[in-house]
């Protein structure tokens, strides 16, 4: 997995990370015949959360730009589907809707911070309170005179009876089984598309921006309009992972926007490393699954145990848990070939 | 060539940080194809004129016109483009990436495709830089860095080079073989360095602007500078005034 790490990342991936991508894909595909549909479910829902995860992992760790709030467009694109999807009636349509609102929205609100040249720690702050606005904005729709077309708001209690998809070429709305491998397929999708992306042009100027910005500038590179294409694409994968979220509810709520979910995010991506891309997945994984176990064990304190996991999780693997296995066989490679260079 | 307009000018340029003038009013021209040394003791203001002409650091007061066209408001990437790189004092590299990226990225910023990995493989190996492509440029000697930015600054061809103090840190033997890439590339760009070692600047300078105190205090050949009485004063901190 080394070639996706930060200093490989313009170099194109290796035939031993497609087999690894083939190898996702089959698994992902076959897991459902030995699978209940509670467990499928299970692992839809963390399909949806590696998607938010793989978001903030591709503009934290590839564009260096650390949006505290990836719940804005979580929640616009679960909000907007919902929306869409129950006035008009329709499902394809919403679907795409609800990526290309929170797209525009990202693009407004990126301008704004990115062309205004606020600061890496302000952009963070601004994010965050985006998402709580939101959250605060949504739960305070509980009135009637809240509606959008036909459409409840509902404030706290969110939007029910979200309709499932149904795609051009079915004539049934998505199962369980559809929704996992909707969620499974946009995940793996994503993930190979970003990892593509760090190839071309794009990609490498913005690795060049995380790890130099002023350079970058000096070498005739308008900085703002790449970190804004950065966060205009991140901020399309949160909002599709808000879609398939809803989903797999057929629920929406504010607690999409809340600080609960946003620092959610930004765990994953700690917990699995930022400068790779499936380390954030992974980390997102590993959190949902240990919060569902620790749930269902019936530890009382779910997330004071969580704070005590990312206290030791930091304190053993400082760049997160994949770039430190990563770094520990790199260092298991040279100790045996002495010539071995860093490559 | 001084029929020629000048394809960098500066008029009456100041920069003040707070009550500090670090630079008070500098006037400077540059004719195409030229190689300028730029000399004075720390703190003379060079630096910050680097800054200003590159749009690191927007002037207090003043004019500055790179080929007819003024960039006094201009960001950094629109005077990139215009043709100004930059070297700065401290290597200002991508340390997390390596040497052919870091070459590649530079490219990048003027030509597509095979043209700017053709253009890294010939700047890689005029500068003898081949050999570490595959390095992590944050794992290199500090004098190599600086080749390493000094190869950034040309790949893309840029009409004025901006070097400020190229062999900081390097070897004898290295500084002696940035004295003669400087004059090479001096063939195609004109170049403004600043630069401390007296005896780089004999190998490479025709002219030198001697700055002080934000000002520029003399321009003349380089031995006409060394041999005047005031600029020895200066370097050895006896100036009276400005």
């Amino acid at each position: 997995m080394s070639p996706e790490f930060s200093a490989n990342a313009a170099v194109p991936p290796m035939v031993r990370w497609w087999v690894f991508v083939a190898i996702l894909t089959a698994a992902l595909f076959a897991a459902p015949y030995f699978m209940d549909d509670a467990f499928q479910l299970d692992i839809s829902i963390i399909f949806v959360f590696a998607l938010l995860a793989l978001s903030m992992g591709f503009l934290w760790g590839y564009a260096g730009i650390l949006s505290f709030g990836q719940t804005i467009f979580f929640g616009l694109g679960g909000y907007s589907y919902a929306i869409l999807a129950l006035n008009l009636g329709s499902t394809n349509l919403p679907f795409l809707g609800a990526l290309a609102l929170p797209a525009i929205f990202a693009a407004l609100l990126g301008y704004f911070m990115i062309y205004g040249r606020i600061s890496d720690i302000y952009l963070s702050v601004i994010t965050l309170v985006v998402t709580l606005i939101f959250e605060k904005s949504v739960r305070s729709t509980s009135g009637p005179e809240y509606v959008i077309g036909s459409v409840r708001l509902n404030g706290q209690n969110g939007i029910p009876g979200v309709p499932a998809l149904t795609l051009p070429w079915l004539s049934e709305p998505l199962s369980i089984s559809g929704v996992y491998y909707l969620a499974g397929g946009a995940m793996l999708f994503m993930y190979v598309a970003l990892r593509m992306l760090l190839t071309t042009r794009l990609g490498r100027v913005l690795v060049g921006i995380r790890e130099n910005e002023k350079r970058m500038e000096l070498l005739g590179y308008d900085t703002r309009l790449y970190k804004l294409c950065a966060f205009v694409i991140a901020g399309t994968v949160a909002a599709l992972s808000g879609v398939l979220y809803a989903l797999w509810g057929n629920f929406v709520a504010p607690e999409m926007f809340n600080l609960n979910q946003a620092a959610q995010v930004v765990i994953w991506v700690i917990v699995g490393g930022r400068s790779t891309l499936i380390g954030p997945m992974v980390g997102a994984g590993l959190v949902q699954y240990l919060s569902n176990w620790l749930g269902t064990v019936g530890v009382g304190q779910v997330t004071l145990v969580l704070g005590l996991v990312l206290m030791v999780f930091v304190r053993l693997f400082s760049r997160g848990m994949l770039p430190s296995i990563g770094d520990a066989i790199e260092r298991l490679r040279g100790r045996h070939n002495s010539n071995g260079s860093p490559l | 060539m001084s029929e020629q307009k000048p394809i960098l000018w500066t008029k009456g340029l100041e920069r003040h940080f707070g009550g500090v003038r670090a630079v008070a009013g500098v006037d400077f021209s540059l004719q195409q194809g030229e190689l300028r040394c730029l000399i004075g003791p720390n703190g003379a203001g060079k630096s910050t004129f680097f800054k200003m002409i590159t749009g690191q650091l927007r002037p207090s007061a003043g004019e500055i016109h790179v080929a007819g066209q003024s960039i006094r408001n201009a960001e950094p990437h629109e005077i990139a483009a215009r043709g100004v790189g930059i070297k700065n004092q401290v290597p200002d590299v991508m340390n997390g990436l390596r040497v052919r990226e870091n070459l590649w990225l530079a490219a990048s910023s003027k030509w597509r495709g095979s043209k700017a990995v053709t253009a890294v493989d010939r700047i890689a190996e005029r500068l003898s830089l081949t050999r570490i492509l595959g390095r992590l440029v944050g794992e290199l000697a500090h004098g190599q860095r600086q080749w390493v930015e000094i190869g950034m600054v040309i790949v893309a061809e840029p009409k004025i080079v901006l070097l400020d103090e190229p062999t900081a840190g390097m070897s004898d033997e290295e500084t002696t073989l940035t004295a003669e890439l400087i004059r090479e590339i001096n063939k195609d760009m004109t170049i403004v360095v600043v630069e401390h070692d007296m005896q780089f600047i004999r190998q490479i300078a025709r002219m030198v602007t001697v700055f002080h105190r934000g000002r520029v205090l003399m321009e003349d050949t380089f031995d006409q500078v060394v041999a005047n009485p005031t600029v020895r004063d200066v370097y050895l901190g006896r100036a009276k005034g400005g």
